[in-house]
């Protein structure tokens, strides 16, 4: 089976903000997600989850990339929320549809559209950030070498772990594991996460030693990128528009007559 | 470049994986390394690499003494170390991001790291590779990438841990072209006995920690008695001569 072409070259990097400095674009994605999250009327939500996807195709991130990630993202967030509008009580006078109360629908759509908004902002401001950048935003963060190390080789260490979670829960079945309501099930289950967790500090220790490799005798210490004024007006900006939409989600508006 | 002189290293769990093992390499040679499984070929290597610490004897690598802590640390930056299974050492999200790492590490600038990551794979055919992602290449192509970040860090001592294992007879052959062009000090553990008779004109045969001979490639390899006494077997190049012998 030929690959798909996203698996073969990683997405196009947002042309705006790629030359931003890596912690104004943390920046920039931590105000602007705080301020959906804040956001209180499915219209401001819906809006905003528009405003993210516009974002995914002004980054030029290809739909054939984000596409199966936001459905295995929020596939599962949907079945989870799907109930919502039948589980929700009506209130007094308020309309219902099968069966299904308003308030529920609403409430259950406000939850899928402050994740897919998260999603497609985090993709715009995040992607291509390397390893060195995030250790660059550590170091903005004053977190000191071995946490920024610790932060960047956790995000490592997932992708290590779930392909050795592929690896033995293929193995298991290939052995004719199955999974089902029994003790032996839990057994199985037990046994690869534990097997999981020993083979994965095994392979851990191993970067490790090709990490000290390369980074020698210098302790690894990569040289600070220096802000400009570029980066402050990302920065500064993200940061007034979250809070902004924090203030005005919070405010009583009174329209006036 | 390599002199030890009966050194001993323990493992963390207490195991003796080398005993008594005294070894001399020349600067600007290539050495194989074979033994059987569990040999202690690995230890070795990380003994070589400054990673693990003797608990005996006395070691030089590249001038560096490998009883003291802070030379130990100092020589990882002269090593380079090529792992048997990349996915050890492939961490970055692009080819181009993973050899421009260890450059960045070691202090230069974004414009000179990503110079010199991209002349190292320029070196090894790989330029037009820089936005790949490493996780998603063929194991060979992997290890190619692997040896492209090592090289970046132009190491006087090159450390080759089971480079073939694992590769298609194509993959084998490039990597076997690849490695032949390098001119600096290299030691090369495995059990192709054949590549080694390839690019080693020295071999050193290890089992149970110790070096039980040392001499040239067709001299080691070819003695059978010696092979099968330590779980090998003459590779089929030389089997016309031991059988004459």
């Amino acid at each position: 089976m030929a690959q798909h072409e996203s698996w073969t070259a990683p997405p196009s990097r947002f042309p705006l903000l790629k030359l931003a400095h890596p912690t104004a674009r943390c920046l920039v994605f931590v105000s602007l997600a705080t301020g959906v999250g804040f956001l209180p009327h499915t219209s401001g939500l819906l809006a905003a989850s528009a405003i993210g996807w516009l974002a995914l195709l002004a980054a030029r991130i290809p739909a054939s990339w984000y596409a199966p990630r936001a459905m295995a993202a929020l596939g599962f967030l949907v079945l989870l929320v799907l109930p919502m509008p039948w589980m929700t009580v009506p209130q007094p006078n308020e309309p219902t549809w099968w069966g299904a109360s308003w308030s529920g629908t609403d409430a259950a759509l406000k939850v899928v559209c402050r994740a897919w908004t998260t999603l497609a902002l985090g993709w715009t401001c995040l992607l291509g950030l390397s390893a060195a950048d995030w250790r660059a935003v550590c170091a903005d963060l004053r977190l000191g070498s071995s946490v920024a190390m610790m932060v960047w080789m956790s995000g490592r260490c997932l992708n290590v772990l779930s392909g050795e979670w592929r690896q033995m829960r293929l193995a298991a079945r290939m052995r004719g594991a199955r999974l089902a309501a029994n003790s032996q099930s839990w057994k199985i289950i037990g046994l690869l996460v534990g097997m999981g967790l020993i083979r994965s500090a095994v392979r851990a220790e191993r970067m490790g030693v090709a990490m000290s490799l390369r980074s020698g005798n210098s302790g690894g210490i990569i040289p600070r990128r220096i802000w400009n004024p570029t980066d402050a007006t990302i920065a500064v900006t993200a940061l007034a528009t979250g809070m902004l939409i924090i203030w005005a989600s919070r405010t009583a508006w009174e329209i006036q007559p | 470049m390599i002199d030890l002189d009966g050194i001993d290293v323990k493992l963390a769990d207490g195991t003796v994986a080398i005993q008594g093992l005294s070894w001399h390499v020349p600067p600007g040679t290539r050495v194989g390394l074979v033994g059987p499984n569990g040999a202690g070929k690995t230890s070795l290597l990380m003994t070589l690499c400054g990673v693990l610490p003797p608990s005996a004897g006395r070691g030089i690598v590249a001038g560096c003494n490998l009883g003291d802590a802070k030379e130990r640390k100092a020589l990882r930056g002269s090593i380079g170390l090529l792992f048997q299974d990349p996915d050890d050492q492939l961490l970055e999200a692009s080819v181009e991001d993973d050899v421009r790492l260890g450059p960045l590490l070691r202090g230069h600038s974004e414009t000179e790291a990503r110079d010199i990551a991209k002349a190292s794979m320029a070196r090894l055919g790989i330029g037009e590779w820089g936005q790949r992602i490493p996780q998603r290449l063929s194991l060979g192509e992997k290890k190619r990438v692997a040896l492209a970040g090592v090289l970046a860090l132009n190491p006087c001592l090159l450390l080759l841990d089971e480079p073939t294992a694992g590769l298609d007879p194509r993959g084998r052959r490039d990597l076997i072209a690849l490695i032949g062009s390098l001119q600096t000090t290299l030691v090369l553990a495995t059990h192709d006995l054949e590549l080694v008779l390839d690019l080693c004109p020295t071999v050193a045969l290890i089992d149970n920690g110790t070096v039980i001979s040392h001499g040239t490639s067709a001299e080691v390899l070819g003695n059978p008695q010696l092979m099968f006494d330590h779980g090998l077997e003459v590779p089929w190049p030389l089997r016309g001569n031991s059988a004459g012998a």
